[in-house]
């Protein structure tokens, strides 16, 4: 098949993009990465030869929070994404065939480009009662995905529902849900969690991938460290007022108007690893602590019930109430040791044995008093 | 007689499958059917009803954020708090900002394809196209060349064989009949929209911190502090700059581009403005407070009840008539699958009971969806866009009326002609323009307040749980860009007790109910021509025409 | 007859018969009492730096003292401080005397099991006497024992925690603890850090009435044992020592040759030992 005429740059010129915005553009996903700047050469080496390698987007029990983020990508910008630098040929959401068309152009897809295809997944996939919870074109999730991810060259995970379930894997997890290297253990899996996940960072992959062919330096999770390798709370901007212990108190407070800690609110910067802070959100306007509001480690693993509540520092503590927090448990233990304590130093003294003890002119004499 | 079944329904959001009975040429029954569920209603019980809408958020990013403030609204009507005024005004910017953004993006990248071929833009004079454009607009990117440029990366996109995206859509149908030149000047908007919602929706990231999902939301309020004098608070006067420019630019675009664009489409179909009937009721909850939220009469959009398509009488909404029926849902009822339950008393319990995959046909006559059938006073009711203009058209709102007789002049249609597929798509944009119009305005109260002092963005009172009643019930109700949204919550002992979410698209979308009355898609879809069975063009229009988001519907 | 076998509530003699002369028996050892007071220390110091950590109560506006900095600087290095007591005791398991050992705290033998009813009836009230030991009786002994795996515990969630602000930028950190995190959400180990904090705190509010009462009733000198290592018994209760009887005789009660051990227990004159012991 006469499939791929075009590089990007032949593509780009094609619309009046020119050979300097092309190598910025390379320039920017270097820096993404965190390479060393004499990368350059070879992203811009490795675009220039490619040509379109086929993406395929599925969704399953998703939001559509990574598709829409998606089309948030700033740079490069969406459309240079799904018509230059890739040919996405299907992703429920934009694309233009329905019903039987859109089912035939995946199957195209996994029979003609078998092997060589990139697939993105969104949202989570039950497993629960045959896959019920989840069908499309009279499919499950799970027999669609074995299908389609056993069949192509890479697998990327979007958003927290992909990775590891996100929220319809919270308690109870009431239709089995699983991310997907869960549902189909022995994938070749990349994982970028995020609730959603942010474009800039699966740009920056997606790049790397096209360029050298692999993916970047991944983590325990199958995740690339140059996003997922540092604590929010390390990069984050109101770090200095945490040090010095100026904490936003209650919301709206004086501290909340001058960008103070958000600690004793419930952010999970602590916690939780990301590069929101550096990369930011929109095409870097801003990040949720920056806005006023505790981060909730929407990159964690399984965060929707490791780090909730999100506005009490530690979790709730199992078998009591919600309203009862862990530094109360504790109190009350310690309250109760005490008082026990008290309780039994006023029964010995009652009972004379300690004083009786003392006062006796031997063992014996206390003794017999009891 | 033939059987068409579209699944999956794309350039929607979620998984919708449709199945249509033809007869004649025509669509004789049809059945809404919603294949996917994951039980959120069931994940946030126990849980602590502060962050609910960090929960409920995540139902739908396509119309991100509308399910957090239906969840605040709901908890702080249980409890008994009045957020401060300038939480409201933040909290009208960022809906407003929501509703021109997913309006737009349905018009050009969920919906356009179903009027534009994109591969009748090769054919198009771009000279001709910029003089088309010129005709209708103002807008500077009209030029010769800019039209080249777009037919010249359309070309290299058809030249390559890998048509991406546009992998095969209908092209060529009869049923497109829009001139080549009006095909590339869409083609080209298509691909302008792409970026302007890109940066449209930064008044998200800086009022919310992210788009989508947004973090800023509390119960009581809002995070974003306010301070003029401050350079780190999340509002202070460089970042009211930084929005008001954004929604600035929103403004030309929705003035220069979008309406015309629908004018434009509009003109070429007339046909669709007699296709498409609903079942002719329509429920608005009234939209952008402009006091206390209790306050029904100070909505910039009203609140009202239209029955029959009777423009004469708007009946008040009493939130006690709602009702969801699981008939033909995949639940079970304690009180049994004929009755119709409210809210307060919803129950969530799914059971399977449709064919086992891969399946060819659903059983219609049975259960066949995911999507409870929502019911007001045991009517079917069609929400969204056009429901809030005719509303506001029927309740004599000055603004919506000045729009509507406008554009129905412009377009020589009476004004039954709304209740219709282009009807929808027409009402979309009118209060896309709506939103507009006071956008500015409302970022302009924010800073009047801002320097005259008033900072207060939450009232902090009831934050703590100890504060609370032991037993305490609400609801919360918003318009999101597909209509009628509400969120119904029961708080025992500071947890959440039992939740209910009855959502615009549950109410399009849903399935029949006791009575077997059909949902609104099931009766927009009856009469729909169908030109080709195999390619059901005609079906994409009207079900699209409601902007389907089955996560929501379903959730 | 063993002193210890005596029938609970009856009338009895005090179980440390004190008419014959008292021993001076050099209980514990220089390691013990110094991991002791150092873990006491620690705790204390961890307990408020790490409540603060929890809860900065303290608020420092504008100040240029860098409170949670110094806080978390504070609470690490008393953390190994804390840890390097605990490996000293830990090591002192192995090498120490018979009532330092590792067995004497977990219950394996008859004796053990017997005293530590004995011991849970004398708190309940339902027995006259303590249940008396040279070393530790076989309730303190298990508690402790208890006490020390929660240091473990505290101590493994700590290096977590420690391991988890470092980012796992510290290799040799992240080797040694980095899987605990895998098995367990890093929220819950903190979660568990802090609810140990409070085991602690309660644990000292027993454990100091207790050491007092015992030491009251006995009148060995218990509390001043762990400054000096010293206990006061009668030789034949010595000679009696379960610890020694039930299988510990390899371990000498006075271990010989040793520069760190102390000087063989001798008999003093019982007037000496009650100015110096007891009231
Ligand atoms: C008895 C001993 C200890 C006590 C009572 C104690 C107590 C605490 C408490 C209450 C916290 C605050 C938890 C929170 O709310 O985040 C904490 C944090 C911490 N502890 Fe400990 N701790 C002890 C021993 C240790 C040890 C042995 C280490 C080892 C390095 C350690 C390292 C840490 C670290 C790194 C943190 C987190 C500090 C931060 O988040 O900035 N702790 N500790
Ligand atoms: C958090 C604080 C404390 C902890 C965790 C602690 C722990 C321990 C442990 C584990 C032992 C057994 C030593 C061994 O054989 O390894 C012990 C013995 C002892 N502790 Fe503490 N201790 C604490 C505070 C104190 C304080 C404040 C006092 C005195 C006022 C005290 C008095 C004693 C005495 C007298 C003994 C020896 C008991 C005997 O001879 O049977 N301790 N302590
Ligand atoms: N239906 C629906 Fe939504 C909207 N608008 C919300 O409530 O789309 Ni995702
Ligand atoms: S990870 Fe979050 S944004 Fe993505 S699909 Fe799941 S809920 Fe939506
Ligand atoms: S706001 Fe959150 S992430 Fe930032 S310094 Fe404070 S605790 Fe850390
Ligand atoms: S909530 Fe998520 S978006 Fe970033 S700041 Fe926290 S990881
Ligand atoms: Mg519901």
């Amino acid at each position: 098949m006469p499939l791929h005429d075009h590089s990007l740059p032949e593509a780009l010129a094609l619309r009046g993009v020119s050979r300097r915005r092309f190598i910025e553009f390379c320039g920017a996903m270097v820096a993404t990465l965190a390479l060393p700047s004499h990368y350059i050469d070879q992203v811009v080496q490795a675009l220039d030869k490619k040509r379109k390698p086929v993406m395929v987007w599925l969704e399953f029990q998703d939001c559509a929070g990574n598709t829409e983020s998606m089309l948030r990508s700033a740079d490069p910008p969406i459309a240079d994404i799904v018509l230059d630098l890739l040919s996405l040929e299907y992703h429920e959401t934009i694309m233009a065939a329905a019903g039987h068309h859109a089912e035939a152009a995946l199957e195209r897809v996994v029979k003609e480009e078998k092997g060589q295809y990139i697939v993105v997944v969104e949202g989570s996939i039950p497993t629960a009662d045959g896959g019920v919870y989840c069908t499309i074109g009279g499919r499950t999730a799970l027999d669609i995905a074995r299908e389609v991810c056993a069949n192509s060259a890479l697998n990327i995970a979007v958003g927290a529902c992909a990775w590891d379930g996100g929220i319809p894997y919270a308690k109870p997890n009431p239709t089995g849900a699983r991310g997907l290297q869960d549902a189909i253990p022995g994938l070749n899996v990349i994982n970028l969690g995020g609730c959603p996940h942010n474009p800039a960072n699966t740009a920056a992959v997606l790049v790397h991938y096209l360029t050298f062919g692999q993916a970047p330096a991944l983590d325990q999770y199958n995740r690339p460290l140059f996003a997922y390798g540092h604590i929010i709370h390390d990069q984050c901007e109101r770090r200095a007022h945490y040090d010095a212990g100026r904490f936003v108190e209650e919301w709206d407070d004086e501290g909340a108007r001058n960008g103070w800690c958000l600690y004793k609110m419930g952010c999970k910067g602590p916690e939780a690893t990301f590069n929101c802070p550096t990369v930011r959100w929109n095409s870097g306007t801003s990040w949720p602590v920056k806005a006023g509001h505790g981060c909730i480690a929407c990159a964690s693993y399984h965060f929707w019930d490791s780090k909730s509540p999100f506005y009490k520092r530690l979790p709730d503590v199992p078998g009591f109430g919600v309203d009862t927090t862990a530094e109360k448990v504790g109190w009350v233990a310690v309250g109760a040791v005490a008082g026990l304590t008290a309780a039994h130093a006023v029964g010995s003294a009652v009972r004379g044995k300690v004083g009786g003890g003392r006062e006796a002119k031997d063992a014996g004499d206390g003794a017999s008093k009891s | 007689m033939a059987r068409i079944v579209v699944d999956p329904v794309t350039r929607i959001e979620g998984h919708l499958r449709i199945e249509a009975q033809v007869d004649g040429g025509k669509v004789s029954d049809a059945w809404s059917s919603g294949t996917m569920f994951r039980g959120i209603e069931l994940i946030l019980k126990g849980r602590d009803p502060r962050e609910a809408w960090l929960w409920t958020q995540r139902i739908c990013a396509v119309c991100t954020m509308v399910h957090a403030l239906a969840s605040v609204r709901a908890v702080e009507d249980a409890l008994g708090i009045e957020v401060p005024d300038n939480a409201r005004i933040i909290r009208n910017i960022i809906s407003a900002t929501q509703l021109i953004h997913d309006h737009v993006v349905h018009f050009y990248h969920l919906h356009a394809l179903d009027w534009v071929d994109v591969t009748q833009a090769l054919k198009a004079d771009p000279a001709k196209t910029s003089q088309l454009a010129e005709s209708i607009s103002a807008w500077p990117k009209s030029s010769r060349n800019y039209f080249k440029a777009v037919q010249d990366r359309v070309k290299a996109l058809v030249d390559s064989q890998q048509l991406s995206l546009f992998t095969g859509g209908y092209w060529g149908h009869p049923a497109y009949h829009l001139p080549p030149e009006a095909n590339l000047m869409a083609v080209a908007h298509y691909l302008e929209a792409l970026e302007w919602q890109r940066d449209f929706i930064r008044i998200h990231a800086a009022l919310g911190g992210k788009n989508p999902n947004l973090q800023t939301y509390l119960v009581g309020g809002m995070t974003t502090a306010m301070d003029p004098n401050a350079p780190n608070a999340p509002i202070n006067p460089e970042r009211l700059d930084f929005i008001t420019q954004v929604a600035r630019s929103a403004t030309t675009f929705v003035e220069q581009v979008y309406l015309p664009d629908v004018l434009a489409v509009a003109s070429f179909y007339p046909e669709w403005f007699s296709l498409g009937e609903g079942p002719g009721n329509f429920l608005s909850y009234g939209a952008f407070p402009l006091g206390g939220v209790h306050d029904a009469s100070r909505y910039m959009l009203p609140r009202g009840i239209i029955l029959g398509n009777d423009l004469a009488h708007v009946h008040p909404v009493d939130p006690g008539q709602v009702t969801e029926y699981v008939t033909h849902s995949w639940y079970e009822y304690s009180s049994g699958d004929q009755t119709g339950v409210h809210p307060y008393d919803g129950e969530t319990n799914p059971k399977y009971t449709g064919p086992t995959p891969p399946y060819e046909q659903l059983n219609v006559d049975q259960k066949y969806s995911w999507l409870k059938a929502p019911r007001y006073d045991d009517k079917p009711m069609e929400v969204g866009p056009l429901a809030r203009v005719l509303v506001a058209y029927a309740s004599g709102d000055q603004e919506v009326k000045a729009l509507v007789d406008g554009t129905l002049a412009k377009l020589k249609a009476p004004a039954t002609a709304l209740f219709s597929t282009l009807g929808r798509v027409a009402a979309r944009a009118l209060e896309t323009q709506v939103a507009v119009n006071h956008l500015e305005e409302w970022i302009g109260q924010l800073r009047t307040n801002m320097h005259s002092g008033n900072l207060a963005t939450h009232n902090g009172e009831k934050w703590d749980p100890a504060t609370w009643p032991k037993t305490a019930r609400g609801w919360g109700f918003f318009e999101a860009p597909r209509g009628s949204l509400a969120h119904w919550v029961e708080i025992e002992d500071q947890a959440i007790k039992n939740y209910q979410c009855v959502v615009p698209t549950t109410w399009n979308a849903g399935p029949r109910d006791a009575k077997g009355q059909r949902g609104a898609y099931e009766t927009a879809l009856l009469k729909t021509p169908i030109a080709d069975p195999e390619r059901p063009l005609e079906i994409l229009r009207t079900v699209h025409s409601f902007d389907p988001c089955l996560a929501c519907a379903v959730h | 007859m063993d002193p210890i076998a005596q029938p609970a509530g009856r009338v009895a003699p005090h179980p440390i018969a004190r008419e014959e002369g008292l021993v001076r028996v050099y209980v514990w050892e220089a390691p013990v009492r110094i991991a002791h007071w150092v873990i006491v220390l620690s705790i204390l110091v961890l307990s408020f730096t790490g409540y603060y950590l929890y809860n900065p109560f303290i608020i420092a506006r504008g100040s240029r003292v860098f409170m949670m900095g110094t806080m978390r600087f504070i609470h690490e290095v008393a953390a190994f401080a804390f840890i390097g007591a605990g490996i000293v005791r830990a090591y002192w398991f192995f090498r120490g005397n018979r009532w330092a050992h590792w067995r004497s705290f977990v219950p394996i033998r008859r004796w053990q099991w017997q005293g530590l009813g004995e011991q849970l009836q004398y708190y309940l009230f339902l027995r006259r006497a303590p249940n008396s030991q040279v070393g530790h009786n076989p309730l303190a002994a298990i508690t402790y024992l208890f006490v020390y795996l929660l240091m473990l515990v505290e101590l493994l969630t700590g290096l977590a925690l420690f391991n988890h602000v470092l980012a796992g930028q510290d290799r040799l950190l992240a080797l040694s603890i980095g899987w605990l995190p895998r098995l367990i959400d890093i929220q819950y180990l903190r979660e568990t850090h802090f609810l140990i904090m409070f085991a602690f705190l309660a644990f000292l509010v027993h454990h100091v009435y207790s050491a007092v009462l015992i030491g009251i009733e006995e009148r060995s000198g218990l509390m001043g044992g762990i400054f000096s290592g010293y206990k006061f018994f009668p030789s034949a209760f010595v000679a009696a020592d379960p610890a020694r009887r039930s299988g510990e005789a390899q371990i000498p009660a006075v271990p010989a040759g040793r520069s760190h051990q102390a000087p063989p227990a001798r008999p003093v004159p019982p007037t000496a030992i009650r100015e110096t012991n007891l009231p």
